[in-house]
Formats: structure tokens, C-alpha cells, sequence
């Protein structure tokens, strides 16, 4: 399973990275942006099967490329996680054709019952 | 090695009921009483009995409603403390001040508000203490009396009665200040000395009631055409020092020129619409190197002389 | 003028872990604070530096320039997890405030100037101690708050430059953090600051759960 990690903490994603190869024990080809353009470009270059995804960050939003991935029909399912838990947010992303919002901080029972319910897991 | 407590001797709910230092009052999601210790009761005269389960707001309907019910509810929802200091509400509960020393009538009250957690995370109410701070504001506010008092003190020793003008006692303190505060940062400072022409003339003409207004009157005016770091002071009888820091000799002598002009261009008026035109006469100087306040004074004096000399309503510069 | 500290700096990793640790109290925060206030407070992504107490001077005081006049509250928390918080207020809406807190008492005088500072110290008092009880429980570490006090009102902001803070710390050639959470009120023109200044004693401990969060 290809698999694209976006965001600007590198904390936040050595944490999903952990939780996907350890928890999860996932067999995956993983690689990693800290920012919206080098996802795009990551994306360009090679598609992924999972994308999980950052809001806040500098430069071009979550947001941006999730409308990014919408306009250029890239395949991949993306799974935003986001501190920023309000309703709005969760909404927004939804709309802009995210599989679903997980607030963070991400832990490994609540990414193993989302990923489960989207059929991509089956444990 | 630490021991265990022994858990069956330790009741805390009765500490806390028999705290007669701190009170101590628990309400639940809709405000009812739902703990009320010992102060509480000594200081309501209610007993717990009498309060356990009514809703707060209907048992002392003195307090805030509104406030109150708006401060618990967003401490709740946030889980954090919430605060009121007497500075901003004197208190809480209309208490007796038990300190009988007579100076408020009420208990002053600082208070912290806390939400009650159940043992499954949800909030079931809000603890509220009650802390008397009567004594801090007490001294507070005796404090605050006496540096007022001392503060007016200070200023009417500094002020001449008749003008409101800075007297020469605070005239001496000022010039020697200003002067070591030129010399360390090393800006110029300027003395005029003013002196109201012929001013024995309008005393023997109009009388000394008359004299007075005319003194007031051009205080007044000059007060109001000086900058604020500018000092004006009743020097004695009809003369006035004049302590100008930071001025240099091209602004110095253009803004006499205006004081003068705007002494003898407007014209005192008295109550009965009198008009009576006075002058000034005046000397300037500035201050130089290794100068004391006596020698700054005294060619400023010089200068004075020199105008009188010269037929008065002039500045002279020395 | 480093080598005087010994105490351990932080480095750009433990920066970045804090950072996002923040982010997500700061999640947490403001959707209680939107819950509280009904929608009308909204905060912005955190900015976090480490900073000297020379630093956070000339920080403040460009701040302070802004506005002509401010009014500022000031609070301490203590724990393993310690420090202080300034919140700034540029130009404050009474108004406002009134309406997001629901207060409704408006005197005039002597009585509506304490009801002025009881509205900036009561949203100071929401803000600053959700942001930092979030910031503390995240990191699991102990925290409690003293109460809230006003260090100016409506004063110009020249005068209050040099008195914002009090005296010098003791920690002024230590490393300290410093968190900027900018607060935005609807219908308020002007955003207030909020600065939580982590005192460099608890950065060991902040170290250490930053350490154990990530294993």
C-alpha cells in the first residue's frame, strides 16, 4: 500500500508513521511532505493509495490540497487529521472530499476503527 | 518511609464542613445548594439544613443572578477556575464585616469557583470559596487615605495660595533639580525673572482686592502659554520665576517677546468691566558651565534691573 | 553569553514537538472557548520561539507600539508545568466583551470602571487558563493558576512599557518559551494577544514528556 504523510510537524508524523508500521503493523511503501506543495508534487510524480493530511500548515493549507487532488482527479483516499476539532473544520474537509476527520492527537485504536470502516483494513 | 493515611479517621467532607476560616458553598448544574459549611453558616446565620437542595439564587436573592449564573456556567463548560477579587466586587455575599472596626459595613470577599468532576469526567456542579479579605482592604484603603492626604499635603506646601502658582520654597528645591538634571544630560536651561510694572500704582489706585485679581489674572495667562516641563513660580509680591529646561537662546527670546505682548494686549478686566492694562518687565538667562543656583538668579535679576532700567514692558538677556 | 547557561536548550525537534503539541491544545481550547462564548472567539495558530528576557522586552514593546493606548492582564501558573501569561488588549470594546460574556451590569462612575476591569480580567482569566490547563494536561503535567490581575487600563502605551512585566526575573540569561496565540472577537476591530511565557525551571520536564509522548 502506498501511503503519502502530510505535514509540518515531523513529530506529528513520525507518530503516524509509527502507529501505521507498528500498531497497524501495515505493509507499506511510505513517504513523507512537510508541506501542501511538496505533497503536490510527491503526488505527481507517483500516486498513493492513502493520504493522511494535515490542516494548519504554512503555505498551501490542507484545504488547498485537498481542492488540489479534487481538480487534478488524483486517486488517492485522503483522511485529514486535524487539531482543529470544531465543526466547521470537519465539515469543510468532508465537502472537499476527504474519507473522513480525525482529530488529533491521533492514537492507534481510533486510526485502526476509522481505517476498519473504510474497508481499507480488515483485521 | 511514608505511611499510608488511615482513611477511615480522615473525613474530608467534615474538615471541610467544619472550616470556619474559608467558606465553603457547592451548588449543582441548576444552582442548588448542595454543600454549605461552617463559615457559611456563622456569617449567613442559615444553617445547612436550612439550605441544603434550594437554589441559591431564590435563598439570598441580593446576589447578581445574571453574573454569577453566566461565571459558573462558562467555568464549567471550559473546566477551569474562575475568580472575583474585592478590587472589582467588593463581595459575594452580603456579609457582616466582622472585624467591628467600623470602617465598611460589609465583609470584603475575594472568591475562586471551581467545577465539581465526577469520578466519569462530566461536571456535576461548582464549588465556590469564600475567602474574608477585609483586613487587606482595610489596609488598603487607610493606606490609599493617607497617601492622598500626604500627596495634598505636599502639593499645598508647594503652592502659593494667592495664584496657585509654585511658591519660592518649591522655586528653591526645583532650580537646583533642574539644574543637575541639565548638567547630566547636558541640555540648556533658562531662568526668567518677571516683574508686573508699576504694580504699587494699581494697588494705591484700585486697592489691594484689585491687586490681587491683576497677580491671579496674569498667572492665569502666562500658566497657559508655558510648556508643562516649564515651571512658574510667585517668586514674592508682584515678581515671578520662571524655570525654562531644554530652550535654546533662538526660541528663549521670541517666546518672552510673546508673554509679553500677551500680558500688555489683554487688558485685566474686573467685575464691574474695569479694564486695566498691565506690563511686564523681564530678564533671561541661561545657565553656564560650573554655574550655582545663586549665580543663575542672580544675573537673570541683573537682566530684570536692566529692563526696568530701559523703561520696562522688555526682556533683557544676560 | 550562552555558555553561562547550562540548562538544556532546546533543540528544533523538541521545538517542533512542542509546537504541535500546542496546535492541538490550542484544537481543544477553542472548541471549548466556542462552546463557552457561543462561536464569537476564534484563535490563531500559535506562534512558539524560545526567547531571552531581553527578548521578550523588545517583543512586547513592539507589540505595545501598535495601539495608543492598551489595557493588559497578567497570571501565573505554577506546577511542573510553570510560568506567566500577559493577555493584551489594544483598543478594548466593552461592548463586546459584555456581549460574549453575558455580564449585563453597566454603571457608570467608580462602580462601571471595576465593572470595565472585571470584563477584561474574566476573559482574560477563560482564555489564558483553557489555553494553558490544554497546553499542561497534554504534556500530563501539573498546573494550577493564581488569580488574574490588571496591570493597566486604557493607559498609554508608552507608559506601560516599562511596567508591563514588573521587575526582572532572575532567569533573564536563561532560555525561556514563549507561546503568541493571537485572539480574534467577532465584531471586535482589534485582535488581542495572548502571550504564555513557559519559565525555563519546567523546560526539563517539558523535555521529558516531550520524550515520552514520542516513544
Amino acid at each position: 500500500m502506498k501511503i503519502l504523510i502530510v505535514d509540518d510537524s515531523k513529530m506529528s508524523r513520525r507518530l503516524i508513521r509509527g502507529i501505521l508500521e507498528q500498531d497497524l503493523n501495515l505493509q507499506t511503501e511510505l513517504r513523507e511532505a512537510s508541506n501542501g506543495q511538496e505533497a503536490i508534487a510527491l503526488l505527481e510524480k507517483e500516486t498513493a493509495d492513502l493520504v493522511f493530511l494535515d490542516l494548519t500548515m504554512p503555505g498551501l493549507s490542507g484545504f488547498d490540497v485537498l481542492e488540489e487532488i479534487k481538480r487534478r482527479s488524483f486517486q488517492a483516499q485522503v483522511f485529514v487529521l486535524s487539531a482543529d476539532i470544531q465543526t466547521k473544520a470537519r465539515e469543510k474537509v468532508l465537502s472537499l472530499g476527504a474519507k473522513d476527520f480525525i482529530a488529533k492527537p491521533v492514537c492507534a485504536q481510533v486510526l485502526r476503527e476509522v481505517l476498519r470502516s473504510h474497508g481499507i483494513i480488515n483485521e | 518511609m511514608m505511611t499510608k493515611p488511615n482513611h477511615v479517621l480522615v473525613d474530608f467532607p467534615d474538615i471541610i464542613l467544619n472550616m470556619a476560616s474559608v467558606g465553603i458553598v457547592a451548588v449543582d448544574r441548576s444552582f442548588n445548594v448542595i454543600l454549605w459549611n461552617r463559615f457559611m453558616e456563622l456569617h449567613s446565620q442559615v444553617r445547612q439544613e436550612e439550605i441544603l437542595c434550594r437554589n441559591l439564587f431564590e435563598a439570598f436573592p441580593e446576589i447578581n443572578r445574571n453574573w454569577l449564573e453566566k461565571k459558573i456556567k462558562s467555568c464549567m463548560i471550559l473546566r477551569i477556575p474562575s475568580y472575583t477579587s474585592w478590587k472589582q466586587r467588593p463581595y459575594l455575599f452580603n456579609f457582616k464585616d466582622p472585624n467591628r472596626s467600623g470602617q465598611f459595613d460589609y465583609m470584603h470577599q475575594d472568591t475562586s469557583i471551581w467545577p465539581i468532576r465526577d469520578p466519569y469526567g462530566g461536571i456535576q456542579g461548582a464549588c465556590i470559596a469564600i475567602h474574608d479579605v477585609s483586613e487587606i482592604a482595610e489596609a488598603t484603603h487607610l493606606l490609599e487615605t493617607a497617601m492622598d492626604q500626604t500627596l495634598a499635603l505636599e502639593e499645598a506646601n508647594h503652592r502659593d495660595g494667592l495664584t496657585g502658582l509654585f511658591n519660592r520654597r518649591f522655586f528653591d528645591e526645583q532650580i537646583s533639580q533642574e539644574i543637575l538634571r541639565a548638567k547630566r544630560y547636558d541640555w540648556p536651561l533658562a531662568l526668567a525673572m518677571l516683574d508686573l510694572d508699576h504694580f504699587k500704582k494699581i494697588n494705591d489706585t484700585f486697592g489691594h482686592p484689585t491687586g490681587d485679581t491683576v497677580l491671579r489674572s496674569v498667572a492665569n495667562r502666562l500658566t497657559g502659554m508655558l510648556r508643562s516641563s516649564d515651571t512658574l513660580c510667585r517668586y514674592g509680591g508682584e515678581e515671578f520665576a520662571l524655570i525654562l529646561p531644554h530652550i535654546s537662546k533662538e526660541h528663549l527670546l521670541p517666546l518672552m517677546e510673546r508673554l509679553n505682548s500677551a500680558i500688555q494686549n489683554n487688558p485685566v478686566v474686573l467685575e464691574d468691566n474695569t479694564q486695566i492694562t498691565v506690563t511686564i518687565s523681564s530678564g533671561v538667562s541661561h545657565l553656564q558651565e560650573n554655574q550655582m543656583a545663586g549665580e543663575l538668579i542672580h544675573r537673570a535679576d541683573q537682566a530684570l534691573y536692566q529692563s526696568k532700567q530701559q523703561g520696562r514692558n522688555r526682556t533683557s538677556y544676560f | 553569553m550562552e555558555s553561562l547557561t547550562n540548562k538544556p536548550s532546546f533543540c528544533e525537534d523538541d521545538l517542533d514537538a512542542f509546537g504541535e503539541i500546542v496546535n492541538i491544545a490550542m484544537g481543544q481550547a477553542g472548541s471549548l472557548l466556542a462552546e463557552a462564548f457561543s462561536g464569537f472567539v476564534h484563535l490563531q495558530v500559535p506562534n512558539i520561539r524560545t526567547i531571552k528576557w531581553e527578548e521578550l522586552q523588545k517583543i512586547t514593546d513592539n507589540l505595545i507600539s501598535k495601539s495608543s493606548t492598551i489595557s493588559a492582564v497578567r497570571q501565573e501558573f505554577m506546577g511542573e508545568f510553570s510560568g506567566f501569561i500577559m493577555v493584551i488588549y489594544g483598543c478594548a470594546s466593552y461592548a463586546i466583551l459584555r456581549e460574549i460574556l453575558g455580564f449585563d451590569d453597566r454603571e457608570s462612575g467608580e462602580v462601571g470602571k471595576r465593572q470595565r476591569e472585571e470584563l477584561l480580567l474574566e476573559l482574560s482569566n477563560s482564555l489564558a487558563s483553557t489555553c494553558t490547563m490544554k497546553i499542561a494536561s497534554q504534556l500530563k503535567l501539573q498546573c494550577g493558576l493564581k488569580p488574574p490581575r490588571i496591570v493597566a487600563v486604557e493607559q498609554p502605551s508608552k507608559d506601560v512599557v516599562r511596567t508591563l512585566f514588573g521587575p526582572e526575573p532572575t532567569w533573564s540569561l536563561e532560555q525561556a518559551l514563549q507561546i503568541d496565540i493571537l485572539f480574534h472577537l467577532d465584531g471586535h476591530d482589534f485582535p488581542f494577544e495572548l502571550l504564555i511565557t513557559v519559565s525555563p525551571e519546567s523546560l526539563p520536564l517539558v523535555q521529558k514528556s516531550i520524550a515520552r509522548l514520542l516513544t
